[in-house]
């Protein structure tokens, strides 16, 4: 019998070579142009630029702000859609929920684009002028990553007993404070989840700023992008490496509050 | 049975999905394929069938030529910078690619390029001096010329108002605040706001300066950057960044034709296009090449060094030469053409009398003059038999800049090592001002972060003292009832621990010999458990 | 019953506004114009998108992009089985080592992963093209195939597999009988989101690829340059559309196929429905 436990656990060892491979090598190539110049020496230098050149630590911190009011605003409107989705008394149909994922299947480049020509769209008809920076760029970040905020939610909300609320109900506990009290402690593997959802994709991504910001937008993610096209890999390697710890970061919070829940991937779909 | 089905149709799928784009490849074995690198829009394409399409016909052309079969794979750049990161880094083996001046520059310094064989290329004869032998390719060692022009400000003119139209200065006027485009390429804007923020310098010197001299003093100015310099222009960018509606690259063209912006940094070419394009829309566009001077670029054909049919790309360039491809190109692009013939010049001058009514009359026979500023006899023959008088023609600045204008224009060089000064100056003139909520944010962030590392260390020190304490505690015997019976506890806990490890130790001596022993020793172990 | 009409009346709005630039693509795609702007009501870029000449960049760009999304999620699913049962099957510390490096991909910000991937490419020569997209497809879709099988292992009974084994199965055959079908729905769930994720990337794939164009890619340098192609409209409007009836159509046979199990069940327990 115990033979056969060791053969099945030799059927990941492929995996494991390609994530050696393909996920473990690739960091520590992103880590060694990091900690090096461009003449290929050791150096802290990219590290030292990153703090004194008076630019990437601001888009960083800038950064940090829009991916932080882009994931309160998707947690505030996202939060009562999975709240009344996931409850029976409001709500007893799946296919309102699977209404929420259909968007996600266009192309979000193309759905970006939409958002602009909307914009464009409602400029003319009401005859103003919408100047494209930072508003629209939030606005096209909550658009596109407001699902992601909801799924998780939703998927703990709608798996939650629902004689928690029926006990606390009865023990004399008020419609808000059922939410605040019982249902919003319970949901929180979801939301920990969703907010790392919304909120490393919004740090990072250069695409939305670029489109959306007219160009104007520098998020750490455009910094990087045009680091690596301007062939200056060692701080770009660098700027890598700041979003690693971030992931570390969101990583060992998740693991802290989801240990005996299901795994993300799970809840997710 | 379904579910078997299942993974049955999943792995039919997956041998399918692998086999179909084998079998694809193995198709191209007796084809070469040609890999072309252009801008994007940067050469006649067919979009019907039946089009004139500059790359098929190519195609039917060599095989006629040699019977060889040829596919040409026309890839496309956004920027020359990324480009050339994929040449340099990514060792892409493109055949023929379509860099500008300084990108040819940077490419010839950094061994990136095959020598041509002009012998193979005669029709560079239809390419007049003037494009030919530039500093950054000496004989055209390199290069072959496909495209040039200049760089100027695109302006719509319904809503600009006459006296603004002066200089580079339009481009920082805040009158016209959220209608401006700034070009997102790093050097070319910094080429010009370096003009726009010396211009009194270059005033003063132009009222006593020589042509000459004054081109000179422009090159130093804008090729030669230093730290200096660069805060200077800084200051002007940022200053723009302000009263701007988008940094472009390419889509500038479009918001101009739908009237969603006012002003553009553009290139003599897009300007053609755009300007023809807002007609049809109704919007009056126009072009002008500020009197400070400017750039006059050339984007010219190369053979990188990872090319594998130089031969095939030997003859691509020279077929792109021939002057009736020439203008097609022309023609679906809008750019100015490097070749000169009778039919470029003749599609360049073909007007309406409305537009021939607003021009002037100007010299063009420095397209005759080499680099020394030496006319050429047999351009000069050939312009006669064509029966075109070069020194009175009339063709807008955007097409065909004129002689004076371009004695204002200079090209640009590559930065070197200075372009990392030049990109982190970038950067910061795009970096968004810090406002205050993001500075409240961060500092509260800041705050929260240590406190909770602190929370947490005090939490673990408390913990710890916490444990100790009791342990002191016990080991004082303080000598409540309680206590005592925890301590008893402790000790029988202890002794069992004892007990039960020195079995195993004898379990495992037992082990070794026989299993007979084995199982007395278990059952023994069995009832002192039991009596414990 | 004004609370319930004021939560659905809410619910309606997000909608509304998750859908109301896709509405913009959906309504502009009946009429011929370049840019946004209404021209009177056509299939004219309908019968575009077909042209095989007019459209030949979108089309390739549509056959490579659904390739590259079945090559790669066929793979991941493949290396995803495989490697969530020996998970499943490892020491608590050498299965939490291995589910942690599987996040990494998931986790991590796309622009890092594609980067780090194109420097790896780097250094060992491989020329960039649909090969190297195709494997950083499968670098991050691999994790999300995992993520969902794992569960329906932990659900399943652990001594269907043992018990196949005592009745002479080959341990092979014993994973094939036993322990697949158990996990099929997992595996499928994994399939299709792995192809989501591959079909929309965008970030990943332009560090990656060279001479190929995909929707992503191309979608992108054409919004650079002259807003967007006419009939990316209708392309789009035909997706949302045949996603929408594959949705609907999934929905009915998931509901008639639970309608028949109970009846079964009810049948099988002597119970009138």
């Amino acid at each position: 019998m115990k033979k056969f436990t060791i053969k099945r656990k030799y059927l990941a060892f492929p995996y494991a070579i390609f994530m050696l491979l393909f996920v473990l090598l690739p960091l520590a190539l992103i880590v060694f142009y990091a900690f090096t110049n461009a003449d290929g020496s050791i150096s802290l230098e990219n590290f030292i630029n990153f703090f004194t050149d008076g630019v990437t630590f601001n888009s960083f911190l800038d950064s940090i702000w829009i991916a932080f009011i882009t994931t309160v605003i998707c947690f505030a409107l996202g939060f009562p859609v999975a709240y009344i989705l996931a409850n029976k008394k409001y709500n007893r149909n799946k296919t309102l929920f699977l209404l929420f994922l259909l968007p996600m299947w266009i192309n979000f480049l193309l759905r970006t684009i939409a958002t602009r020509a909307m914009f464009e769209a409602f400029g003319s008809w009401l005859n103003i002028t919408i100047n494209f920076g930072k508003g629209t760029t939030i606005f096209g970040m909550v658009y596109n990553f407001l699902p992601f905020m909801i799924i998780p939610i939703y998927s703990t909300l709608s798996s939650l007993d629902k004689s928690y609320t029926e006990a606390a109900l009865d023990l004399g506990a008020t419609p808000t404070k059922v939410i605040t009290r019982v249902i919003l402690p319970l949901a929180i593997p979801g939301i920990i989840s969703g907010i790392t959802m919304v909120f490393m994709p919004t740090l990072s991504t250069f695409v939305i700023s670029d489109l959306l910001g007219n160009n104007l937008v520098q998020l750490l993610g455009n910094i990087i992008n045009l680091e690596f096209t301007q062939n200056s890999w060692n701080y770009g390697s660098a700027l890598s490496i700041i979003l690693l710890l971030l992931m570390g970061i969101t990583m060992f919070i998740e693991k802290k509050y989801n240990n005996k829940t299901q795994t993300a991937g799970g809840r997710i779909w | 049975m379904k579910k078997k089905s299942v993974i049955l149709i999943m792995l039919v799928l997956l041998l399918a999905l692998t086999i179909i784009p084998a079998l694809s490849g193995c198709n191209s074995n007796k084809v070469i394929v040609l890999k072309v690198y252009n801008a994007q829009d940067y050469i006649q394409e067919g979009e019907d069938e039946g089009d004139e399409d500059v790359l098929k016909d190519f195609e039917v052309y060599y095989e006629e030529l040699t019977g060889q079969k040829v596919r040409v794979q026309y890839d496309t750049f956004d920027t020359l910078e990324r480009a050339y990161t994929i040449i340099n880094k990514r060792k892409a083996d493109y055949d023929v690619f379509c860099p500008s001046d300084y990108i040819i520059e940077k490419m010839k310094k950094a061994d990136l390029l095959t020598p041509l064989n002009l012998n193979k290329i005669p029709n560079i004869e239809n390419i007049p001096p003037y494009l030919l032998d530039r500093d950054f390719d000496r004989n055209n060692e390199y290069s072959v010329p496909y495209m040039w022009g200049t760089l100027g400000i695109l302006y719509n003119a319904d809503q600009i108002s006459e006296e603004d139209i002066k200089g580079w200065d339009l481009l920082w006027n805040a009158k016209y605040k959220n209608d401006i485009l700034m070009k997102d390429s790093i050097r070319d804007s910094v080429f010009i706001a370096t003009i726009y923020a010396y211009r009194e310098e270059l005033a003063e010197f132009n009222k006593t300066a020589t042509p000459e001299k004054y081109r000179e003093k422009l090159n130093d100015l804008v090729n030669n950057i230093t730290p200096e310099k660069l805060a200077t222009v800084e200051k002007e960018l940022r200053e723009q960044y302000n009263i701007l509606y988008a940094y472009e690259v390419d889509s500038g063209k479009d918001s101009m034709i739908n009237g969603e912006a006012l002003i553009n940094l553009a290139w003599s070419g897009d300007a053609v296009w755009a300007i023809e394009e807002a007609a049809n829309n109704g919007i009056n566009l126009d072009y002008y090449i500020p009197e400070e001077g400017s750039n006059v670029w050339f984007d010219n054909w190369v053979i990188p060094k990872y090319a594998k049919n130089v031969d095939i790309a030997h003859e691509f360039i020279n077929f792109i030469c021939r002057p009736d491809i020439a203008v097609r190109n022309m023609d679906y692009i809008g750019y100015t053409t490097a070749v000169l013939s009778q039919e470029s010049i003749e599609y360049m001058t073909d007007l309406d009398d409305e537009t021939l009514a607003t021009l002037d009359e100007n010299d063009y026979t420095y397209l005759f003059e080499n680099r020394d500023g030496v006319l050429n006899d047999s351009w000069l023959q050939k312009a006669t038999e064509w029966g075109i008088d070069f020194t009175a023609l009339k063709i807008p600045e955007v097409v065909l800049p004129s002689k004076d204008k371009t004695e204002n224009c200079v090209e640009m060089t590559d930065f070197g090592e200075k372009q990392d000064m030049v990109v982190k100056m970038w950067t910061r003139v795009k970096a968004l001002p810090l406002g205050l909520e993001v500075k409240i944010f961060s500092i509260c962030l800041a705050i929260a972060i240590v406190g909770i590392i602190a929370y947490s260390i005090y939490k673990k020190v408390e913990k710890k003292k916490l444990v100790a304490g009791k342990i002191e505690q016990l080991d004082n015997g303080n000598n409540t009832t309680q206590n005592n019976i925890f301590k008893t506890y402790i000790q029988k806990t202890k002794d069992f621990a004892g007990k039960v490890k020195s079995k195993i130790t004898n379990l495992k001596k037992a082990n070794t010999k026989t299993k007979d022993i084995d199982k007395e020793n278990i059952s023994e172990t069995d009832s002192d458990n039991t009596q414990n | 019953m004004v609370k319930k009409i004021l939560a659905k009346g809410y619910v309606y709005l997000v909608l509304l506004f998750l859908y109301a630039p896709i509405a913009v693509l959906v309504i502009y795609s009946f009429t011929p114009a370049a840019t946004m702007q209404w021209q009177g009501f056509s299939f004219d870029l309908y019968k575009d998108l077909f042209n095989p000449t007019k459209s030949a960049t979108i089309l390739d760009a549509l056959k490579n992009t659904i390739i590259i999304a079945s090559v790669s999620s066929v793979i991941s699913t493949l290396i995803g089985i495989f490697a969530s049962i020996g998970i499943y099957n490892m020491k608590n510390r050498s299965k939490e080592a291995m589910l942690t490096v599987s996040k990494i991909p998931m986790m991590n910000a796309e622009i890092v992963t594609g980067v780090s991937l194109m420097l790896l490419f780097l250094l060992f020569g491989i020329p960039f093209g649909m090969v190297t997209v195709i494997i950083a497809h499968i670098v991050f879709c691999t994790p999300y195939v995992i993520l969902s099988i794992i569960p329906k292992l932990q659900q399943m009974d652990n001594n269907l597999y043992e018990a196949a084994l005592d009745l002479g199965c080959t341990p092979m055959k014993a994973l094939f009988k036993a322990v697949l079908p158990q996990i099929l729905s997992g595996i499928v769930s994994g399939f299709f989101l792995a192809f989501t994720l591959s079909i929309d990337d965008f970030v990943v794939t332009i560090f990656n690829i060279q001479g190929i164009n995909t929707l992503s890619t191309f979608i992108y340098a054409d919004a650079a340059k002259n807003g967007l192609t006419p009939s990316l409209r209708a392309l789009s409007t035909m997706i949302l559309l045949s996603v929408l009836v594959l949705l609907i159509v999934v929905n009915v046979f998931s509901h008639r196929e639970k309608k028949s199990k109970n009846k079964a069940i009810a049948k099988a327990k002597g119970v009138k429905l």
